[in-house]
């Protein structure tokens, strides 16, 4: 754990400190302290109502946080602008709203308004961007389709298009695969295992691509991400690589449950299972 | 909402055969005069004239009733919504408007010069402006005399039906209109027939202030306070409120249906100028004359 | 989903408060006895005791009876749509009655004394078929089905506005009516509230089961062994008759049936049977506790503002104080339309679309009836007509475009399709404007009217964005805000007619709408404030394309979600005042043209606002157009023509959705 006194080490993409949570009398998230360097697949676990969710969102913006001060790159979140921040870091919420007609192309499109802006023209770069997005979440037949007539499947990629056309190099990911069956689970899960460490993109951006992803799953989160941080009852229980976290003793404590683990028999990774 | 039957092809051409010299304020029998409002309706056609259109004018028939409206006359819609192509296409030289419809001025000026005369204002009796206002119209039309021949004709008719109901001299009156079979609407002083109910010797029962014309719906039960009026009900009267009332406990121990101090009259324009005046007056002491002979309708509204 | 979350306040004791609100209506009602004027003359003590017998006590026993039986239609709608802002008024159940009222009593006399109460019920019962028929692709989702109310609701009073003005008779019981006055002659009405009421009650308390498991969605319900839907049915018959034979006897009051239930919830009463036996109770003193302060506050000359209108003012801010209270459905339902059709050419679309609205414009000036029959105005003729006709035709197609584009935006805005500029407050705030500049004025002028109208406009607009922006500018709490305000404007309206005089006369002819007054100057002023409030959604239409995707997903694109809803909402209101000066409050274009345009496949932002301005434009035109010629010379109001055209059609389009998703 770190200590809360101690200066951000350079490199961290996201410091938290002392990041707390309460509705009302009700702590959703006790004071958190946390460092991530960039470049890593995060995988946040744990059970429901731990706090994952409100952590993201606090992340993205979308909640400010009690008390405490998250920093994004050094800079506190408040102190940048909507767009600026929208160009270094994405978010897909929960659910999918409905997209109303459009079709994969103008929806990924609508990735760019961080860098053109509500008056800006779509130049030929954003252009670029969008078809490059397309073709990176294996969309390219269905350039023209409408979302809404798409598969649970393809319509989490379209959407996984719209944060790559941002062009960020932060992803926030709130269970990007909970209502997918398993093979489109796993197409989803493998885009983002190979954006993890990827040159994030972009003019004047350096540094690897961070993906922080919530997933219910802890097996497919072991499989896709570098590390894992464990949350139960609003404190953060754990924190460390995979297999650091993937021992019994640990996934007991987060889970109450009783667990083993296992190497995977062909990859190696570890398992776990319920006794 | 039919078209009013001012509209025949024969009455166009009879107008089309009488169209005079367009623009100036013509005089005499070429005279081509609009109205918009009723109660100059009324006065126009009281000294005379006839109007070559005027608004509403299937409704005015029922409403008013007198005088009777030519089948010449063109009937320009509503109103507060009178067609100006068709006032157009009538093709008068003076259009007469009023207050109420002050808010159309412009877009009847693009048709012909507009003559408004207001009968109808907060804090004016509107007797007095009633004749003024047919001074006024004779002043414009060049017919004076015909103004002062209406004037004198309704101030005689008043002074007669005075004489008339000599006998009722002082006798407290209640004009009303029934709303549903619980409500009434009342005409105070400042009312045209408040106004004629005084010149006709006859006392006003309701003695609050109304904005000149009818206050605000007023309980059935109010007419408890005026147990020596004598009721006159305006037509029309709700065939429901009829129904109903005729079974009334409380209607029916009024002591004024009880005693049969009740006169249902046919109906009178409020809003109207001398001729309803005039109307008025004459219903109003026919009603008064004949109380002995309603003897037995009760309370029947019918 | 429906139940309301309230901070806790079960341990109030609600015997206590009830006692207490019993004891106030008690003392009231002993204030009002006191003040009876004394009568003179030798019948006074016999008289005296009739007023008592025959006036005084069936006014008391009406108060408490309607007031039950509009809390009790008010539970049970609430409970079987699991909506808690549903009532008798919010459904369009009595402006429904009211309006078959006023139709039979135009065309039908007989109808009425057959069976007034019959007649209120079949109106009811259409208004709350066509207000479901509209929400039913949405599932009932609160908000949505009150907003279809609402419309319905002002389309039924512009229809009453219409008939009115038409008729001229028998207006003035129609005015008393509207605004629901109580005085009482004899027992009938509450012996026959009372008959309702007590089979109405019986009928619930059978239905106590079912209604527990109307708690439950449909499936679940369903899955127990409930007949959902005939039940559903059964129940909201019950309602509706419930609020209808109050309708019949003593007009239209208000919000009692949203307001019942809702203090009965924050009284304590959780479980149905509770519910059911507080609402009627609290609904019941409410009216009297009202109805007594009407009449304390009675002058000689009459009521000062109708017992209906008084408890209808209180329908707004109650519907304000149940928002923070209302659950926002979580994930908004998919509004898929189910025609993916897209126009691969929207530009050219657009073209097409402007070039129908000029032939339409074209067809409005050249062709029409004079007083011999239909001709085509040429030469001569035309000059002297086109002085009337252009200014009508400018201010249709602007106030059309406006309307279209004002509906546009809203449903990108709230993601609702049945979210019009109508319900934004904005229109009743113009004709509270306009009321007022007619009440204090006796004639005023057009630019007076203008300036009143758009005070009253911009009042509404403040308030809105007021509330909006406290309660954190959910697309829902901006509709109900919207509808609050609505509500308390349209109650104004009624007492203001049912003050009656001259003043009255105008203001029904500006709720039934109608661009026969318009000037050639306003006309280019319209057009100007047209163009200037169409020309930034050019610039806007990203927002638009981003914020029907919710709050969530905008703020992380970076769109600064708070200010451009404020803009966005502005320049709707804004949009909607202007263009409700001229036609009215309603015209349902702001609904048609948005549908039309998503029906053609317009998609983008951008592309969709200007199409439904063009297609509204093109439809008011045509409107316009049938207004004049349709019952030449008399002419028909715009508004309500367009309402009567577009309405058959946008529930057929939102209905033929519902079957095909629902």
């Amino acid at each position: 754990m770190v200590d809360p006194a101690r200066p951000a080490p350079a490199g961290a993409l996201w410091s938290l400190c002392e990041v707390a949570f309460t509705l009302g009398e009700r702590a959703i998230l006790s004071p958190l302290t946390l460092d991530l360097p960039a470049g890593r697949v995060y995988g946040l676990i744990g059970p429901n109502g731990s706090g994952k969710s409100t952590l993201l969102k606090m992340m993205a913006r979308q909640l400010a946080p009690s008390s405490g001060e998250l920093r994004f790159d050094d800079r506190p979140l408040g102190a940048w602008s909507g767009r600026a921040f929208a160009r270094e870091v994405a978010y897909m919420p929960q659910f999918m709203p409905a997209s109303d007609g459009m079709n994969v192309r103008e929806l990924v499109s609508l990735g760019r308004y961080p860098w053109h802006g509500a008056l800006g023209r779509f130049s030929p770069e954003d252009e670029a961007r969008v078809e490059a997005a397309i073709q990176r979440a294996g969309l390219a037949p269905f350039r023209e389709r409408a979302v809404d007539s798409l598969s649970g499947g393809e319509r989490q990629r379209a959407w996984l298009a719209l944060m790559l056309a941002q062009g960020a190099r932060c992803l926030l990911l709130d269970e990007p695969t909970s209502a997918l069956d398993i093979a489109h689970q796993m197409e989803v899960l493998a885009i983002l295992r190979e954006l993890g460490g990827e040159a994030a993109g972009g003019p004047g951006q350096a540094g690897a691509m961070t993906v922080i992803v919530i997933l219910h799953d802890i097996n497919l989160a072991a499989r896709t991400c570098d590390a894992l941080l464990a949350l139960r009852g609003g404190r953060l229980l754990a924190h460390g690589p995979c297999d650091e976290i993937m021992e019994p003793e640990r996934l007991r404590a987060i889970y109450g449950l009783d667990m083993g683990v296992m190497a995977h028999p062909v990859s190696g990774t570890p398992m776990s299972y319920v006794l | 909402m039919r078209s009013g039957p001012g509209l025949s092809r024969r009455a166009l051409l009879a107008a089309a055969a009488t169209l005079a010299a367009p623009g100036a304020r013509a005089q005499g029998a070429a005279l081509r005069v609009a109205t918009i409002d009723w109660a100059l309706l009324e006065t126009l056609l009281g000294m005379g004239i006839t109007p070559v259109a005027a608004a509403e004018l299937v409704l005015f028939r029922t409403v008013a009733v007198e005088p009777p409206v030519p089948p010449s006359v063109i009937d320009i819609g509503l109103r507060g919504a009178p067609n100006f192509e068709a006032l157009r296409l009538a093709r008068p030289s003076l259009i007469f408007s009023s207050n109420y419809y002050a808010e159309m001025e412009p877009k009847l000026r693009l048709v012909a010069p507009v003559e408004t005369i207001s009968i109808y204002r907060t804090g004016d009796p509107p007797f007095a402006r009633a004749e003024a206002a047919a001074v006024r119209i004779g002043a414009v039309t060049g017919r004076e005399d015909a103004a002062r021949a209406l004037i004198a004709d309704v101030t005689a008719q008043l002074v007669r039906d005075r004489a008339n109901l000599a006998g009722h001299a002082g006798r407290p009156v209640l004009v009303l209109n029934l709303g549903d079979a619980r409500h009434f609407r009342v005409f105070g002083a400042d009312s045209l027939f408040g106004e004629v109910l005084g010149r006709l010797g006859l006392a006003n029962a309701w003695g609050e202030r109304t904005s000149y014309a009818a206050s605000a719906p007023i309980g059935l039960e109010a007419l408890a306070r005026f147990p020596e009026a004598f009721l006159i009900v305006l037509r029309p009267v709700p065939p429901d409120a009829a129904r109903v009332l005729g079974q009334s406990v409380l209607w029916n121990a009024l002591p004024n249906i009880r005693d049969r101090r009740l006169a249902v009259l046919d109906s009178v324009d409020p809003f109207g100028g001398l001729p309803a005046a005039a109307r008025f007056a004459r219903l109003l002491s026919a009603a008064l004359r004949a109380e002995g002979d309603a003897a037995g309708r009760g309370g029947d509204l019918g | 989903m429906a139940e309301l979350t309230l901070p806790r306040p079960a341990r109030r004791r609600p015997l206590h408060i009830g006692l207490a609100l019993g004891l106030l209506g008690t003392l009231l009602f002993a204030l009002v006895l006191a003040r009876q004027p004394t009568l003179a003359g030798p019948d006074a003590p016999a008289l005296q005791q009739l007023l008592l017998w025959h006036s005084l006590l069936p006014r008391a026993a009406t108060a408490l009876l309607a007031g039950a039986a509009l809390g009790l239609s008010g539970a049970l709608l609430q409970r079987v749509l699991r909506n808690p802002i549903a009532d008798p008024s919010t459904l369009g159940i009595a402006a429904g009655a009211q309006l078959a009222l006023t139709l039979a009593m135009a065309f039908a006399p007989a109808l009425l004394a057959f069976s007034r109460e019959g007649t209120a019920f079949a109106g009811g019962i259409v208004a709350v078929a066509l207000v479901l028929a509209m929400s039913w692709r949405r599932g009932f989702e609160p908000v949505t089905v009150v907003v279809a109310g609402m419309t319905l609701s002002l389309m039924a009073g512009a229809m009453s506005a219409a008939l009115i003005l038409a008729r001229g008779d028998y207006v003035f019981s129609l005015f008393i009516w509207g605004a629901g006055a109580l005085h009482q002659q004899n027992w009938q009405p509450a012996l026959l509230v009372g008959t309702r009421l007590a089979l109405g009650a019986a009928a619930a308390l059978l239905l106590l089961r079912p209604l527990d498991l109307m708690t439950l969605d449909d499936a679940a319900a369903r899955s127990l062994g409930a007949a959902v839907q005939g039940m559903r049915l059964g129940i909201i018959a019950l309602a509706v008759w419930l609020a209808a034979s109050v309708v019949s006897q003593v007009g239209v009051i208000g919000f009692v049936g949203l307001a019942a239930p809702a203090f009965a919830r924050l009284g304590g009463a959780r479980r149905p049977g509770a519910l059911l036996l507080a609402s009627p109770l609290i609904g019941a003193l409410m009216l009297w506790i009202t109805d007594s302060l009407v009449q304390l506050t009675a002058s000689d000359g009459g009521d000062l503002i109708p017992t209906g209108a008084a408890v209808g003012l209180l329908g707004g801010p109650l519907l304000l104080w149940l928002l923070p209270r209302l659950p926002v459905s979580a994930p908004r339902q998919p509004m898929a339309t189910g025609h993916t059709r897209r126009l691969r050419r929207p530009g050219r679309a657009l073209v097409l679309l402007a070039a129908g609205a000029l032939l339409m414009a074209a067809l409005a000036l050249l062709a029409g009836r004079d007083l011999e029959g239909w001709a085509l105005a040429t030469g001569p003729l035309l000059a002297e007509l086109a002085a009337f006709r252009i200014p009508r035709i400018v201010a249709a197609a602007a106030a059309g475009g406006l309307l279209g584009a004002a509906g546009a935006i809203m449903q990108r805005l709230t993601g609702n399709p049945l979210a019009g500029p109508e319900v934004l407050g904005v229109s009743a705030g113009a004709g509270v404007g306009l009321a007022i500049a007619l009440t204090l004025s006796p004639a005023p002028s057009a630019a007076l009217l203008l300036a009143a109208s758009a005070g009253g406009a911009l009042g509404a607009l403040a308030l809105v964005l007021l509330m909006a922006a406290w309660t954190g500018f959910a697309a829902e709490r901006l509709l109900l805000c919207g509808i609050a305000l609505g509500c308390t404007g349209l109650a104004i309206l009624s007492a203001v007619f049912a003050a009656g005089g001259p003043g009255s006369f105008r203001l029904l002819a500006w709720m039934s709408g109608s661009t026969d007054k318009v000037g050639a100057n306003e006309a280019w002023m319209l057009a100007a404030c047209a163009l200037v409030l169409l020309l930034p959604v050019a610039v806007l239409g990203r927002w638009l394309d981003i914020l029907p995707l919710g709050a969530g997903v905008s703020a992380s694109l970076g769109v600064p979600v708070g200010a451009s809803q404020l803009i966005l909402t502005l320049l709707a209101a804004l949009m909607t005042g202007v263009a409700a000066f001229f036609v009215g409050p309603l015209s349902l274009v702001g609904l048609i043209g948005p549908h039309l345009a998503r029906l053609s496949g317009f998609v983008s932002g951008r592309a969709f606002v200007f199409a439904s301005a063009l297609i509204g434009a093109g439809v008011l035109l045509l409107a316009d157009w049938l207004a004049r010629m349709l019952a030449f010379p008399y002419q028909l109001p715009t508004g309500l023509l367009a309402a009567l055209v577009g309405g058959p059609y946008l529930i057929w389009l939102l209905q033929r959705g519902g079957r095909r998703h629902g």
